[in-house]
């Protein structure tokens, strides 16, 4: 119907120019796609303003984070407190802001090592294939057969407390699923004629997998990255919960949420240091995990026009 | 089949060993050592540090030490506690795993059998209100921490309307509380799961089929449409006894339940890093089994994988390796 009477007016010369699709590129028609995902949008402006505040948090946050005032331990929610204060009575919201940099941090650094790690076995294996192939492989099912939680206080445990450490401990599990999938997805490529061409012009196997392989696994890859990054912060706060992790006093939003824990007994009078940690893992959970599934759909290849 | 369960029975031998010397290896190098744990507040003395270090066997190569490990692993020594003196890990696990195996299989039974249903009305009325509340339910609840939902439910049911009991084990009201917070994270997965299952089977041709034959829907439903998309999501369920356990691992100790997740929690805090090699070992072999036991129940019901395994074993089919099967990428 609605074909119908816009043939029947003439539309006007630039119009019509807009009419014919605009070429983009394949990230520009995912970005497109995604654009028009409202719950998408929100969670990337949320999570864009949330890393801004905490990469700046020396500027916005109003006090020191180790800053005490044992007067106003467990200080209620007030003008100068906005968000109260802590058991020593350090101002609860400028913990949480620098708390952010390193659980933001940590989960970043673990989902980096994931994916880079992740990414160069499964495109060595699936390059190359033969026995290094199975080797490296039989090593993913391996550490596959581990339950994440497990893998990870094991590492914890091993390597200790701190930033890298802890990043390390839950990238570990994150490892064979990345090299799965990008093994398989490079079987596919391989066969692919513009392989071959490259191969003709004499292009080494570490730029075809640079320039041809990898590029073209990406988008899954992205996806994922934005999945594992909500984990990974409920990962960290799991790892918090059971002694492990960052340590306080380094502030950690998994460690903060776990010491107001300490003080379930009187929520009453004491919610705001349990209620403010949980709200920020979890509203960062939620925006990473939407994200992911807006981009998702965004690649969902039967979408593509 | 037979030849299916031999083969998988086989598989996971390799496997289990791999994870075995993978677990042993990160500990062995790790920073803390275990001799000075031992002895505490002892380890000043170098001598007696070099003693104990001779007397544990630390001196000794890498392998040779694996090797002492794994042989003990077949006789069931899991080694001995460093802070429990006298105590084998093995005795300090087998005495408290029940409890961490009642709290992840209630885990399991209570997220099936709301997570399958969940997922189903989702999908069955696709767009609709049902389907946008259960989505953000299961949203939400993968966005929240099960062991945070474990103290609320903690301070709401047991301490404030006093229906449960606050904390302990023994009795089967002990853990309703828990086994609902470490079905948290199963529940959402199993609604997500199954919604898009059977998502992808209501679009097939066969149930259309079905429907023009005149069947009613609630036979279509059932026999065609839950019974193929079940498939999957029996997989799922099997392997979501690794997440149930991380799940109850981390509840135990709100509820103060003498489980893995405490021991593993104490053992952390004292240094006991043999009992926590224990345990992760321990939960890693039996998420194995639980994952051979799913494969092998999916290959009973899938009849195409017990089809594959017939034609091949009667025609002697060589079995060669095509560049990506659909399953992995």
């Amino acid at each position: 119907m609605d074909m119908d009477v816009k043939e029947k007016i003439p539309p006007a010369e630039e119009e019509l120019v807009e009419k014919i699709p605009k070429k983009r590129s394949y990230f520009g028609e995912i970005w497109h796609r995604l654009r028009k995902n409202p719950v998408a949008m929100v969670c990337l402006v949320f999570l864009a303003v949330l890393i801004l505040a905490v990469v700046f948090a020396n500027f916005i946050a109003p006090y020191d984070y180790a800053e005490a005032d044992l007067s106003l331990r467990f200080a209620l929610p007030s003008a100068e407190h906005i968000m109260g204060c802590d058991e020593q009575g350090r101002d609860l919201f400028s913990r949480l802001l620098y708390g952010g940099r390193y659980s933001l941090m940590v989960a970043l650094i673990a989902v980096a090592i994931g994916i880079v790690v992740g990414m160069v076995v499964g495109a060595l294996c699936g390059f190359f294939g033969g026995g290094l192939d199975s080797v490296l492989m039989r090593v993913m099912d391996v550490i596959m057969a581990i339950p994440g939680l497990m893998l990870a206080i094991c590492v914890s445990v091993a390597l200790g407390s701190g930033v890298f450490n802890t990043a390390l401990a839950i990238a570990v599990g994150t490892i064979p699923i990345i090299a799965r999938q990008l093994r398989g997805s490079t079987l596919l490529i391989r066969s692919q004629e513009y392989i071959e061409a490259a191969q003709s012009f004499g292009e080494g196997y570490f730029r075809i997998i640079m320039r041809h392989v990898i590029p073209n696994t990406l988008a899954p890859i992205i996806v994922q990255a934005s999945l594992y990054l909500g984990g990974s912060i409920m990962a960290i706060a799991g790892l918090s919960f059971l002694g492990l992790g960052v340590q306080p006093p380094t502030p950690e939003w998994g460690n903060i949420l776990n010491t107001g824990l300490d003080y379930i007994y009187q929520f009453s009078t004491r919610w705001h240091v349990i209620v403010f940690p949980a709200m920020f893992i979890i509203l960062t959970m939620l925006a990473f995990n939407l994200l992911g599934d807006g981009l998702r759909d965004a690649m969902d290849p039967r979408m593509r026009k | 089949m037979f030849r299916y369960i031999i083969r998988r029975l086989l598989l996971i031998i390799p496997v289990l060993l791999g994870a075995i010397v993978v677990i042993f290896t990160i500990n062995y190098f790790s920073t803390t050592d275990p001799a000075m744990i031992k002895l505490g507040m002892q380890a000043n003395d170098p001598v007696k540090l070099a003693a104990m270090r001779e007397s544990m066997g630390l001196n000794r190569p890498y392998i040779v030490q694996l090797g002492s490990y794994l042989w003990g692993l077949l006789h069931g020594d899991l080694g001995e506690s460093y802070i429990y003196s006298g105590q084998t890990v093995a005795s300090l696990i087998g005495a408290r795993i029940p409890n961490t195996l009642k709290i992840s299989l209630g885990a399991i039974v209570l997220s099936t059998g709301l997570g399958i249903p969940l997922g189903l009305a989702a999908a069955l009325h696709q767009n609709t209100p049902v389907d946008y509340l259960t989505s953000i339910f299961a949203i939400f609840l993968n966005a929240v921490p099960g062991f945070l939902v474990g103290v609320v439910l903690m301070m709401v049911f047991a301490v404030q309307l006093g229906w449960f009991p606050v904390s302990g084990g023994g009795s089967f009201s002990h853990y309703v509380l828990p086994v609902i917070a470490a079905a948290v994270g199963p529940v959402s997965q199993n609604a997500r799961m199954t919604r898009s299952s059977v998502l992808e089977v209501i679009r097939q041709d066969y149930v259309r089929t079905a429907r023009s034959k005149g069947i009613s829907e609630r036979a279509v439903t059932t026999k065609h449409v839950l019974k193929n998309a079940l498939i999957p999501i029996v997989t799922m369920i099997g392997n979501g006894l690794g997440s149930a356990m991380a799940g109850s691992i981390l509840v135990e100790m709100i509820f103060n339940i003498p489980g893995m997740g405490m021991l593993i929690n104490s053992s952390i805090s004292s240094k006991d890093f043999i009992t926590v090699q224990g345990c992760v070992l321990v939960c890693a072999v039996v998420v194995s089994l639980m994952n051979l036991l799913t494969d092998l129940v999916y290959a009973a019901i899938d009849p195409r994988i017990k089809a594959q395994y017939a034609a091949s074993s009667k025609k002697r089919v060589k079995k060669t390796v095509s560049p990506a099967t659909p399953a992995e990428v």
